[in-house]
């Protein structure tokens, strides 16, 4: 297994796979600590399927960059939604069932109607499962996706205090003189642009299992803010690795795969804790 | 460096003790994972350049396309894991002879690119089936 | 002097008015409690103090305070009470009111931390995660934060919500406490009796408003 190992890695774009899906996974998990405090889980799921309704339409217009229509709107989407941060009043489950399943029904009509290739179905699993998009991306994606995911990183580094106070207490923030609503607004274009390029990674359906699983896994290991990011940060890059190897190895989709690694790995944190216990 | 040429080793350790088998080739995607057959057809269709004049050996569906009354494409199709996308490559044999009918196939040939309407189009050139 | 000036002021939501016609002042040193039936615009006059929401009507002068002199105790939220974090983490969080826009905290900032953490009695749960923490220890640690905000005023939006008889008492004398250091105190409560106890002036929102010292408000 070794030997198919060592040979696959001649391959420059399983190199490529592995360093972006890696810094995806990182940038991610980051953002899914907030995004699981903030009770936002479900909106980061109906973003990704705006995003799924965008990447239809910039399939049908036969973008060379899909992401060139995808990004924007997908941001757009996001800043409506989430800019309210807790006073958002389009927080209420059906809402928010409306638009990502309304975007999900859009987008797969207008690449029915409009088919621009002939594997119509092949590019919707592809897009909705993420099987091998990661390990079929051209030097412009991943380019693109090092930079973003850097980007965000850094981000994420450089508010780290504030994304702090604004998940933890937006009323005492504001009080205490912090622009939340710029704060909010930050943190909504951060995660739309990791929806957007972890969709290249593990696919639209299963981006919020992708993005949850390691900030849940490491809730339970955890109790300071800074080791629960850390540890989920730690937890999905191992998680993605393992997965995108054991993916070509064993010639699985690798999207799933991932996913299926993270809540394997949430599984034993949950067992951890409810068992062994850390005090 | 050092895992680079232990990879090169291996490589060549592993193809030669199948020599008496087969010839060696560059690529052996009857070897890999179908995750990995599907990607690395893909990357080789999209970007062939540094792909081109590599050996390869390939399992697959045979399909036809008849582009006109005298010329047909013929190619190895191989699908993703989930099975829902594929991609082709046309093969050309040196001997002409094309099976009919067949369904599986296994093609041997070095990869090279033609240009079609402006693009480049890659193909296997003097293959054979085994 | 006067810290904060409210001239007929008028709060409430949109077109909804709460309060007409308020006018009170608080002066330094103050402790003024804030005491009314439910809905009666408490945490709103808070909130509009705060800068949180813009009064439908009337003044307020804030005497040359920034948001960096004010500390704010709200209610506890559900988020709060699962979330992950050290108590460390949560008072540090108050001298965010003194950051512009400097990424990480200063030494100074974690003295300030540490010292209040060390004068509400809580240094020894530094470390620990705020949900394991009682209803007491939860507030201290709260207000803890406030402090790290408030250079002058500190205003509490009722502090002894859902804490047992002991806590709270124990909750009230450390908020004297601070008002005898010189913190000027504004407090929201429902509790009347023990919350005049302490207070030197009473703000009493409803039917009719009332403002003024303990003794008069005992008095009427």
């Amino acid at each position: 297994m070794l030997e198919t190992l060592e040979l696959y890695l001649q391959y420059p774009f399983v190199i490529n796979a592995l360093i972006v899906g890696v810094l995806i996974a990182l940038c991610s998990s980051l953002l899914g600590v907030t995004l699981v405090l903030k009770r936002f889980s479900l909106i980061g799921d109906g973003l990704a399927h705006v995003a799924f309704g965008a990447l239809a339409v910039a399939t049908v217009l036969n973008f060379a960059n899909k992401m060139l229509l995808t990004l924007p709107l997908t941001i757009l989407c996001a800043v409506l939604i989430l800019r309210g941060g807790q006073r958002t009043k389009i927080k209420g489950d059906a809402i928010i069932a409306m638009i990502s399943v309304g975007s999900l029904a859009f987008g797969y009509l207008v690449m029915n109607l409009f088919a621009a290739s002939s594997n119509l179905s092949g590019d919707v699993c592809s897009v909705l499962f993420g099987s091998t998009s990661i390990l079929t991306l051209t030097d412009a994606e991943v380019w693109l996706s090092v930079g973003l995911s850097v980007l965000m990183i850094a981000a994420f580094v450089l508010f780290y205090h504030k994304i702090f106070a604004v998940t933890f207490d937006e009323d005492f923030a504001r009080a205490a003189g912090l622009n939340v609503d710029a704060c909010n607004l930050t943190i909504s274009v951060v995660i739309a642009v990791i929806i957007v390029l972890a969709m290249n990674l593990v696919g639209s359906l299963l981006i919020s299992a992708f993005i949850i699983f390691p900030a849940l896994s490491a809730m339970k290991l955890f109790k300071t803010f800074r080791a629960v990011t850390i540890c989920s940060a730690a937890l999905s890059v191992a998680c993605a690795f393992v997965g995108i190897i054991a993916s070509i190895l064993a010639g699985t989709p690798v999207g799933s795969t991932i996913v299926a690694v993270d809540a394997l790995t949430f599984g034993i944190c949950f067992a951890f804790n409810e068992f062994g216990g850390l005090s | 460096m050092k895992k680079f040429f232990a990879a090169v080793i291996l490589f060549v350790a592993v193809t030669c003790s199948s020599f008496a088998r087969a010839a060696a080739v560059d690529i052996d995607l009857t070897r890999m994972s179908s995750t990995m057959v599907y990607s690395t057809v893909f990357n080789m269709v999209n970007s062939p350049a540094t792909f081109v004049g590599k050996t390869m050996r390939m399992r697959g569906e045979y399909t036809t396309y008849p582009v006109s009354a005298s010329q047909t494409i013929h190619a190895c199709l191989v699908r993703d894991a989930a099975g829902c996308c594929s991609q082709g490559l046309e093969f050309v044999l040196s001997n002409g002879k094309y099976p009919a009918g067949a369904n599986e196939i296994t093609v041997v040939g070095t990869i090279a690119v033609q240009k079609i309407d402006g693009k480049d189009v890659c193909y296997l050139k003097n293959s054979a089936l085994e | 002097m006067n810290l904060i000036a409210c001239e007929n002021v008028s709060l409430g939501y949109g077109t909804r008015v709460v309060v007409k016609d308020l006018s009170f002042a608080v002066g330094a040193g103050d402790y003024l409690c804030i005491i009314g039936e439910n809905g009666a615009g408490k945490s709103t006059l808070v909130k509009t103090l705060l800068g949180l929401q813009k009064p439908l009507g009337g003044k307020i002068f804030l005497n040359g305070l920034t948001a960096g002199d004010i500390g704010y105790l709200p209610q506890q939220t559900q988020i709060q009470k699962d979330f992950p974090a050290s108590v460390e983490e949560i008072v540090l969080s108050g001298c965010l009111a003194r950051k512009k826009f400097l990424p990480f905290y200063t030494s100074e900032d974690k003295r300030i931390a540490a010292r209040n953490t060390a004068r509400l009695g809580i240094a020894s749960l530094a470390t620990k995660c705020f949900r394991e923490l009682s209803g007491g220890q939860q507030q201290r640690v709260l207000l803890a934060r406030a402090l790290c905000a408030a250079k002058k005023i500190l205003l509490l939006d009722e502090p002894i919500a859902g804490l047992d008889p002991e806590a709270a008492a124990d909750m009230y004398k450390v908020i004297a406490a601070l008002n005898r250091d010189g913190l000027t105190i504004i407090m929201i409560s429902h509790d009347v009796h023990e919350a005049i106890k302490y207070a030197s002036h009473v703000l009493h929102l409803g039917e009719k408003i009332f403002f003024g010292t303990r003794e008069d408000f005992r008095n009427a």
